[in-house]
């Protein structure tokens, strides 16, 4: 996640959009990482979600 | 870090990826997964349990265990590189229990490696779960700073070459390791050398993304709009990304 803020502050005035979804069912914690890592980046909320259960592997 | 990455944009996938991966090449350390037919690597760690020492050897064309001073010659060794904290990782570890109560007693060895953890964690978490095969502690040891990219999980034969491998866990996954610890305990080739799962190519569109925002609750989207990529921020303001990357975060 750091390093994805990093290619954030470099290159999202170029075009590049950086994300994360969070699939972790403890969304407090999510949260409160997301702070302390500070990131900026868009971080949507996936736990449960399809896509998720498709794609999360790894 | 359990993760795996999106990428995508508007511009070809391929140059996309091509750019996206040129811009980790300097971040990120170089790490790989097991590959089958691969030799695992000789390692010697401490045991989570009592401080004992696990060590692998390969010698003579055979994959030799030392556990607590017990010396194994497996025909099978199963080996899982964890964290006690990721969640996919303890559903796989208590599949892997199944498989361990399975085949103790047919020359198969389990092992569990933490490789982001100490040892109290690892004995709270073997607890927890009820797992009795032998858990490691690698935080920072070669094995896991080649190998951890994800969760990494193999299964080698008696030689120690690796004959099945997979990162991360899907729920009835480890039917395919029995199959594959079988085929070699009766000497013949394992069959399906990973699990095949569903995942975005390169090539393939990015999946509309429609959820809420972590931070603030808030409705976020992305996605194709007229061949072009489109994110629609939680204040409404619509931005189109050259390209994009993401990944999934179990923290």
């Amino acid at each position: 996640m750091v390093h994805l803020q990093k290619l954030h502050d470099k290159y999202a005035k170029d075009g590049l959009l950086v994300f994360a979804i969070a699939v972790h069912p403890k969304a407090e914690k999510g949260r409160k990482l997301t702070k302390e890592l500070g990131i900026t980046y868009p971080v949507f909320q996936g736990a449960g979600s399809d896509l998720a259960k498709q794609y999360a592997f790894g | 870090m359990c993760y795996s990455k999106l990428v995508t944009g508007s511009v070809p996938v391929t140059a996309a990826v091509a750019m996206v991966a040129a811009l980790l090449a300097s971040s990120q350390p170089v790490r790989a997964e097991f590959k089958v037919g691969a030799g695992l690597p000789e390692f010697s760690l401490t045991a989570a349990e009592n401080g004992w020492t696990f060590s692998l050897q390969r010698k003579q064309e055979q994959v030799i265990v030392t556990a607590d001073k017990k010396r194994l010659e497996p025909k099978a060794l199963v080996l899982h590189l964890f964290q006690p904290d990721c969640l996919q990782c303890q559903d796989q570890d208590k599949a892997l229990q199944t498989l361990h109560e399975k085949t103790a007693e047919k020359d198969v060895v389990v092992v569990g490696i933490a490789h982001r953890s100490d040892d109290k964690a690892v004995r709270a978490y073997a607890e927890r779960l009820k797992l009795t095969f032998p858990l490691i502690v690698g935080t920072r040891s070669d094995l896991a700073k080649k190998f951890a990219a994800g969760d990494a999980f193999c299964i080698t034969d008696s030689k120690g070459i690796v004959r099945y491998a997979q990162v991360g866990y899907g729920s009835g996954e480890e039917k395919l390791w029995l199959e594959a610890v079988e085929s070699l305990l009766a000497g013949k080739p394992v069959a399906q050398k990973t699990a095949e799962r569903e995942g975005l190519k390169v090539g393939d569109r990015l999946p509309v993304i429609e959820l809420d925002s972590l931070v603030t609750g808030k409705r976020l989207t992305l996605k194709g709009d007229g061949g072009q990529l489109a994110f629609q921020d939680d204040t409404g303001k619509t931005i189109r990304p050259k390209a994009a990357i993401g990944m999934f975060s179990r923290y």
